[in-house]
């Protein structure tokens, strides 16, 4: 494959990201939706379908593997930066509201995904997948929240040091954490049925893994944390210690069998969270990352996303139901315990609403799926649609639900 | 009190229920796995000079893209069609758009690899009757995610 055809590709898919975001920025939308979307538009769904032979001459298939790598480059490092933003205090702070909102939210939708899986295992799976594999990953995937998109949008609407903006966002963070942990164990389940390393290797492996980055990395990571204290900078040196460690993690939990992405997001977890620290490699890191390499990842996931192929009244009937059963058990479960712990209907609404939220979080999640082969093609297309959807509905149903008006500082609602 | 109470009933039960759904939905039974590439083969070469030799050659390839019951056929590499079928038992049937091309096969599940027989009907080559083939999976590929093109 030609160099000029990869440069090509980047840009295509760069000015589609840019304007389609700018479109959706009009549209009150966070940026990120429209670049999903644009993913969508440069895969078969849209170009594939309306110009074939200009999709097939900038997309050829044997060049995706090349997009591919930098796809992973940029989701292994997008991954560290979502762990960096998990503040395990945000829980701390928030007590029992946000623990039994987060737990709630992971437990209903998971629930009711995996009664769905009863009806959609026999009529989009096959004798492949196991129907425990199978049922494991819809719940996980329904009970995703996209923490970085929900913390994109808080700060947008200048919700985060509201009640609900704190509640919402500590919730978020225990779904990430523990949404990651089931998929892990979903992965691992599958992978160990392939002929690779036994079970209990892969299980103990893992878990003496997530005990040295916790009780033994994570000290050393403190001492990068003084270094930077100590300059007042991130130097060349430092940045390469710390990609180094983002992309020797992934490594050692791709060969236990587990993703590559968990060991970039153990390291993001687990680094010391001082804020000038954190805003620094956020700031090192970020542009790049957001601005390049993410819009590769959705291009490649609108490559692998076929709306053509929902064709016909009960595949739309599938796919109605996969996000009906989804925004139910999210939004529904997120407000019913919002609600009981002593929030307003009108604020536990908006903490439903906000942790319906799946954005990309959700489109690493199927990929994931597709890949290890647990769901199939025309399931991932409707689990993406499910993903735009929830992620576009937010900011609508937001500003509808809890207006500039209600709202009210977090200090002042507490006193 | 009420938080603890909330708390088994809406996180407690739903797990409970998890676990009773998980242990229903193993007996369940999903369609025969047939998705991936089959190396096909006509029974019998067509004539040079025939209709169905432009559109067939005596070997070619079926990526069969499957989710559920619902399959994706791409005949390529000796053929050019793209149909859409369902797969019931161990039956699939198929046809392209413009029903110009209809196939139907049985899926034989063996521990050499699965193999394929059946029959292809080209619509405009009518004095070929029906063309027989057979197939086999002989190497292990998974549903494709991105169709070739």
């Amino acid at each position: 494959m030609h160099v000029s055809t990869l440069l090509l590709q980047i840009g295509l898919i760069l000015v589609a990201a840019r304007l389609t975001g700018l479109i959706f920025r009009k549209l009150h939308q966070p940026q990120v939706v429209g670049e999903m979307a644009a993913g969508i538009l440069l895969g078969p769904s849209f170009l594939g379908s309306v110009a074939p032979h200009v999709s097939a001459a900038v997309f050829p298939p044997e060049s995706l593997s090349h997009l591919g790598a930098l796809s992973q480059i940029g989701l292994i490092l997008f991954m560290f930066l979502v762990g960096l933003e998990l503040k395990p205090q945000l829980l701390r702070e928030k007590g029992e509201a946000a623990v039994l909102t987060s737990h709630v939210s992971i437990v209903i939708p998971m629930f009711l995904g995996i009664l769905l899986s009863i009806y959609l295992y026999p009529r989009l799976s096959d004798d492949s997948v196991s129907f425990l594999h199978f049922a494991l990953f819809m719940g996980t995937a329904m009970s995703i929240t996209a923490f970085p998109v929900l913390a994109r949008i808080l700060t947008e609407r200048k919700l985060l040091k509201t009640e609900i903006g704190s509640v919402s966002i500590a919730s978020a963070a225990v779904d990430d954490v523990t949404a990651w942990c089931v998929l892990a164990g979903v992965v691992l389940m599958v992978r160990s049925g392939e002929g690779g390393l036994p079970l209990w290797v892969t299980i103990a492996g893992s878990l003496a893994y997530v005990c040295l980055m916790v009780f033994g990395v994570r000290h050393l990571l403190k001492k990068l944390a003084d270094a930077h204290r100590r300059q007042g900078r991130t130097n060349g040196g430092l940045l390469a210690v710390i990609l180094l460690l983002i992309l020797g993690s992934a490594w050692v939990t791709e060969k236990l069998g587990i993703h590559a992405l968990f060991g970039a997001f153990l390291v993001g977890a687990i680094m010391p969270k001082e804020e000038s620290f954190v805003n620094s490699l956020t700031g090192k890191m970020q542009d790049v990352v957001v601005v390049l390499l993410l819009p590769l990842f959705f291009a490649l996931t609108g490559l692998k996303t076929n709306i053509g192929s929902i064709a016909g009244a009960e595949m739309w009937f599938y796919c109605f139901l996969v996000t009906g059963v989804a925004i139910v058990g999210k939004l529904g479960g997120a407000t019913i315990a919002a609600h009981i712990t002593g929030l307003s209907w009108r604020q536990a609404g908006a903490i439903g609403v906000l942790m319906n939220t799946r954005g990309l979080i959700q489109l690493v999640v199927l990929n994931i799926g597709l890949e290890i082969g647990v769901i199939s093609p025309d399931l991932f297309t409707m689990m993406v649609i499910m993903a735009l959807v929830t992620t576009f509905m937010t900011t609508p149903l937001l500003d509808w639900l809890y207006p500039q008006s209600t709202r009210k500082p977090a200090a002042e609602l507490v006193a | 009190m009420r938080t603890v109470l909330s708390y088994l009933i809406l996180v407690g039960l739903p797990l409970l229920g998890l676990v009773a759904v998980i242990e229903k939905g193993k007996a369940l039974h999903p369609p025969m796995a047939v998705g991936g590439d089959w190396k096909a083969e006509l029974d019998q070469a067509p004539d040079g000079a025939s209709c169905s030799s432009r559109r067939l050659s005596p070997a070619f390839t079926i990526q069969m893209v499957q989710s559920g019951t619902q399959l994706t056929l791409l005949l390529k590499e000796g053929a050019d069609a793209e149909l859409r079928g369902k797969i019931s038992s161990a039956r699939i049937s198929a046809r392209d758009r413009d029903l110009s091309v209809e196939f139907q096969a049985e899926v034989e599940k063996g521990e050499r690899g699965d193999r394929l027989s059946g029959t292809l009907s080209l619509s405009e080559c009518r004095e070929s009757g029906t063309i027989r083939f057979a197939a086999v999976k002989n190497f292990q590929t998974r549903p494709l995610a991105v169709r070739e093109r």
